[in-house]
């Protein structure tokens, strides 16, 4: 019996997704952040898309979220000038960052103890969570505005994208580019796998994967099409990419086959990423929802619930929720 | 599972149909038009696993032309409930949840060790506590002068303050621009407020 894909919807948003991060596997499952346009990142929880809570506080719209591994911590990034850190446990704000322009992104060291930010005034900072009052470390060199930042090889480099095209490989205690990558078109997202340091960049219609080390180019697929944002599976079997046309395309990795698309977005999708179990993926889009979507479609996980064609005649209809059909 | 399809099937109501990338694909037919595109001899298990489900639709048969994908008989995967959405009154973190109780101290971490000098710390916190909120109600109704950041000094009607002293509701908020009768002071914008008792 072959069954069709049923998104969860996370409704609350007043305004589009614009950024969405997992949190790592903790003993009370894991977690997710979503940031919005209308200034109140959410907290959610990673495998129901119940909302925990919102963060409350920031005056701008919130350009970029980002969890620590063990959901202790939270960081946002606004047009408010200025990037917050956040008890993610409580829900109060811990520290603001005042910065001297549009802040887009944020990210956590693996020990929680450093926080990258970078955004429209092309400096990268790294502030000492330890040592707030602290000047940050600076790192310029980009020629416009800062789109993401990452943390990788162990927290020893750092990878930026921004509008002048570039993406850049720093190293984080010379301050230096360590490489460079130049692009026709700037690029509209990345992601860092650090299990197989594999990087995911997408460009206009284009999903292409890189070494992070050494920047080398392993594979690009072109989407039909333009993309903003897409995630590897943590096995590294199949992608998924969203982008203008509000559908999620899901490709093989090895074949670089489209295996599937799914409709349901009612507007651009900007976010993507697979939860760190790789069982689900979550999409943001301009529609202001968050759609969580199954990997392996008909599964039982999470609020899916697999139903065999003999339980359906005889399951009492009351403790499931049947989708109806709804026509975009 | 059923091997690829290497020509094209017929479907119940007698028009080619392929089966492209897990779609199948058909001339355009009516909207409300379920034709049924199942593959004539396969057998397939009546039932399967779900990801075995999809794995057997989807073939890999490439193909170029105008064709337009049809409605398919495919059973939405069913879901136990909705993800729950955001609570209007609160800013959510239940201080109640297991992961807020395991992770989060029951009270504002003290400065001073364990023993008598936690015990001093802890009679001067709830003091200093119950003051501040006695200074809240006695507040009420009365004209009050708020210091802000820059450089902005108001002075307004205190009405009442929100659970999280995150906000102050206030009337006849004096202002460079007038008087506003009814508004919501965020109060992490101020820096101090005073009051004749």
């Amino acid at each position: 019996m072959a069954m069709r894909q049923t998104p969860l919807t996370c409704s609350g948003h007043t305004r589009p997704v614009v950024d969405l991060a997992f949190s790592g596997i903790t003993p009370y499952g894991y977690f997710l952040i979503s940031a919005c346009k209308d200034g109140k990142p959410m907290l959610r929880q990673g495998d129901t898309g119940d909302w925990i809570g919102t963060f409350l506080g920031h005056k701008g719209a919130v350009w970029g979220a980002t969890l620590n591994k063990e959901a202790t911590k939270a960081a946002t990034a606004a047009a408010d000038f200025s990037a917050k850190v956040w008890d993610a446990v409580t829900g109060e704000e811990v520290l603001t960052l005042a910065h001297k322009h549009i802040v887009k992104t944020v990210d956590f060291t693996q020990d929680s103890n450093s926080l990258l930010t970078g955004g429209n005034d092309k400096m990268l900072r790294i502030y000492d969570l330890n040592k707030p009052e602290a000047e940050p470390q600076e790192i310029s060199g980009h020629t416009s505005a800062i789109k993401k930042a990452l943390w990788c090889n162990n927290d020893q480099q750092i990878l930026s994208a921004a509008d002048d095209k570039t993406i850049r490989l720093w190293d984080k205690t010379s301050s230096e580019a360590v490489k460079t990558l130049t692009f026709d078109v700037a690029v509209s997202s990345m992601e860092y796998i650090p299990d197989g340091e594999i990087l995911v960049i997408t460009y206009g219609k284009t999903v292409a994967f890189y070494n992070a080390h050494s920047l080398e180019l392993i594979k690009t697929v072109d989407a039909p099409t333009s993309i903003h944002s897409a995630s590897l599976h943590p096995d590294k079997d199949f992608f998924v990419a969203g982008g203008d046309d509000f559908k999620l395309y899901k490709y093989d990795y090895t074949t670089k086959e489209e295996m599937e698309s799914y409709k349901g977005h009612f507007g651009p999708v900007h976010c993507v990423r697979f939860s760190p179990d790789g069982e689900l993926y979550a999409s943001g889009s301009e529609d202001g929802t968050l759609r969580l979507w199954q990997t392996a479609v008909g599964k039982t996980y999470g609020l899916w619930k697999c139903v065999l064609p003999d339980e359906l005649a005889s399951e009492n209809s009351d403790t499931l929720y049947c989708p109806t059909e709804i026509k975009a | 599972m059923s091997p690829p399809l290497s020509r094209p099937r017929r479907s119940k109501c007698g028009r080619e149909a392929r089966r492209i990338n897990g779609r199948a694909y058909g001339p355009r037919q009516e909207p409300d038009a379920r034709a049924y595109l199942g593959p004539r001899n396969a057998a397939v298990p009546s039932v399967l696993p779900g990801w075995f489900g999809e794995a057997a639709c989807v073939l890999s048969t490439h193909f170029s032309g105008s064709w337009y994908p049809v409605a398919m008989h495919k059973v939405p995967v069913n879901v136990l409930r909705l993800p729950r959405g955001p609570d209007p009154n609160s800013r959510g973190f239940d201080p109640n949840s297991t992961r807020f109780i395991a992770l989060c101290p029951t009270s504002i971490p003290a400065s001073a060790g364990e023993g008598v000098g936690l015990e001093e710390e802890q009679r001067c916190r709830s003091e200093l506590r119950e003051r501040f909120l006695r200074t809240l109600i006695k507040m009420t109704n009365k004209p009050v002068n708020f210091d802000m950041y820059e450089g902005v000094q108001v002075q307004a009607k205190f009405g009442a303050s929100d659970i999280d002293v995150l906000n102050f509701q206030v009337s006849e908020l004096q202002t460079p621009i007038g008087v506003q009768k009814e508004a919501l002071l965020r109060c992490q914008d101020m820096i101090s407020f005073s009051f004749d008792v």
